[in-house]
């Protein structure tokens, strides 16, 4: 079941003499519990495609479709419920509220939703990623690694039709790097969550399912 | 009089707020009631993206409802294989038997009248012999083929050493790979994981099969364990013919058989089932090759037991 489309994707910056397309025609297929890594040099147009399927960014052209809506045809606030409800977003730099507990921060999603906790839920995530003795600490409190668990409850927790993380473990080392990535991916296959995640990687990409690679705004399919 | 004003006016606002009320609350049941009969219709829902709380349950229902069917067409599809599988199996297995018939009767018949040479019949038994095995190997098939279906693996997982997977891994293969000239290189180790001894000791056995079924003489088959954090990784890495980038991810799908090595025997479910095995007790396994270099097929394994509270 396809839960991500893009169809002729473009993005360009700029126009005439200085226009510099970011994006040239992406045609992406997502399925449900697939775990995709986009790789590609710096400047290839990743993080571009990233936070164009996550809407943080608008194409020059093209379209792209998420669990039946067109992205574009979604009105600012429905897009902003669309994130926060359909998206688990994991970034580089954690991106944790440092004022909240580890506990406050992977509930913040679903509170801002007005929904109540699946206590039970949210707590296998906790023991899985092995942040269960953690929970009452505040981000600071924690390693790189811990941080970005942390972060991975967070995205896990909305039970979002989409993961999307965006060089997960581009501040870690490399031993903790296999390891976030490894529960990440025990975690997604567990929960059937669908992953797509950007990294320039080629060790980290191998615990994808799919490898796509980009160079200079496509997609070359090996 | 003021007071039976007052009271009067309290008592109406009190009925228009309790009808405000109910109103609402039928409004929403009925945009529940739509919703399901939607749902049992197996129309789309239109999940609307406000703010309401009926948009959020519609939110987690439509993700029960793409679960559900994605499940469905999994078992649909799984059915189909399995259901092509045996027939071609089955198919397989009628030519071995009706030469061994064949063969067994010339041998009597030869016994019997006694105006042949005995390599005759010794030729018609090496002949018999090699059908059997041919049946062996298809009834070997079908055994691991039931083993596949879903819900099949029963894990009994528990916090133990890795170090008794890789003794019986040694014992079961360290003659065959001799045999072909492979060199099985183990190495010891202290670590432990969640895991199930049996059912893991498989997953490691047909990935360790294949090492060495697909390394030429002369080469190594590798095993070694790491520990990170809250992980362990055990690679098994061979230096063998190696998997193209495509191909890597097609071979955990089950009856897959690269093109590379069709004329070995096999029908495609030993890394299918490392794979379900892997998944089952939370762990996975991941390949990286190069064509012509080798393989590394790496098993993570977690440490720690997920306590169900």
């Amino acid at each position: 079941m396809k839960i991500l489309e893009t169809k002729g994707l473009k993005k360009i910056y700029g126009t005439g003499e200085t226009k510099v397309s970011a994006l040239n025609d992406i045609d992406l297929v997502a399925k449900r519990g697939e775990f995709i890594a986009i790789v590609g040099s710096s400047g290839s147009g990743k993080t571009t495609l990233l936070n164009m399927i996550g809407g943080l960014d608008v194409p020059t052209d093209g379209e792209i479709w998420m669990d039946g809506k067109e992205l574009q045809k979604l009105s600012d606030d429905e897009l902003t419920v669309f994130r926060r409800r359909k998206i688990g977003f994991i970034f580089q730099q954690y991106n944790l509220i440092p004022m909240l507990n580890v506990w406050e921060n992977i509930i913040l999603p679903l509170k801002m939703d007005g929904r109540v906790v699946d206590k039970e839920y949210v707590m296998e995530i906790v023991n899985i990623l092995g942040i269960r003795e953690k929970l009452k600490n505040i981000p600071n409190e924690l390693s790189g690694g811990q941080q970005q668990r942390v972060a991975i409850a967070r995205a896990l927790a909305i039970k979002p039709t989409l993961i999307l993380a965006d060089e997960p473990t581009g501040n870690l080392d490399s031993r903790t790097s296999q390891d976030v990535l490894g529960l990440l991916k025990i975690t997604s296959e567990r929960f059937n969550q669908t992953v797509i995640m950007i990294t320039h990687n080629e060790e980290i990409a191998q615990h994808a399912d799919r490898i796509l690679r980009i160079e200079d705004g496509r997609i070359i399919r090996k | 009089m003021w007071y039976v004003w007052a009271g009067s006016i309290t008592f109406l606002t009190g009925i228009l707020i309790a009808v405000f009320f109910w109103e609402k609350e039928r409004k929403t049941i009925r945009q529940l009631q739509k919703m399901l009969d939607h749902a049992i219709a197996g129309k789309a829902l239109d999940v609307q993206l406000d703010e309401s709380k009926t948009a959020t349950i519609e939110n987690d229902m439509w993700r029960y409802i793409c679960d559900k069917e994605v499940f469905e067409q999994n078992v649909r599809r799984e059915k189909m294989q399995i259901q092509s599988k045996i027939s071609d199996i089955s198919h397989q297995a009628v030519i071995p038997i009706s030469n061994i018939i064949l063969y067994s009767q010339l041998a009597e018949e030869e016994i019997r009248t006694r105006d042949r040479e005995k390599s005759c019949v010794l030729e018609e038994m090496a002949a018999i012999q090699e059908q059997v095995e041919k049946l062996d190997f298809l009834i070997e098939t079908l055994v691991k083929l039931s083993r596949t279906e879903t819900g099949m693996i029963h894990v009994n997982k528990k916090y133990q050493l890795l170090q008794p997977i890789l003794d019986t891994i040694r014992i079961q293969f360290q003659e065959k790979a001799e045999k072909k000239g492979v060199q099985l290189l183990i190495e010891n180790t202290g670590e432990s994981a969640v895991f199930d001894l049996k059912w893991t000791i498989e997953a490691v056995a047909n990935v360790v099969d294949n090492g060495i079924k697909y390394t030429k003489s002369g080469g190594t088959v590798k095993i070694h364990v790491e520990s990170y954090s809250s992980l362990v990784r055990m690679d098994v890495t061979d230096d063998g013919i190696g998997i193209s980038e495509m191909e890597q991810a097609s071979i955990f799908h089950r009856f897959y058989r690269s093109e590379m090595v069709s004329e070995e025997p096999g029908v495609g479910i030993g890394l299918y089932l490392a794979r379900e095995v892997m998944k089952t007790q939370d762990g996975y396994i991941k390949v990286s090759s190069k064509i012509g270099e080798g393989s590394r097929f790496s098993l993570f394994f977690l440490k720690n037991e997920i306590s169900q509270n």
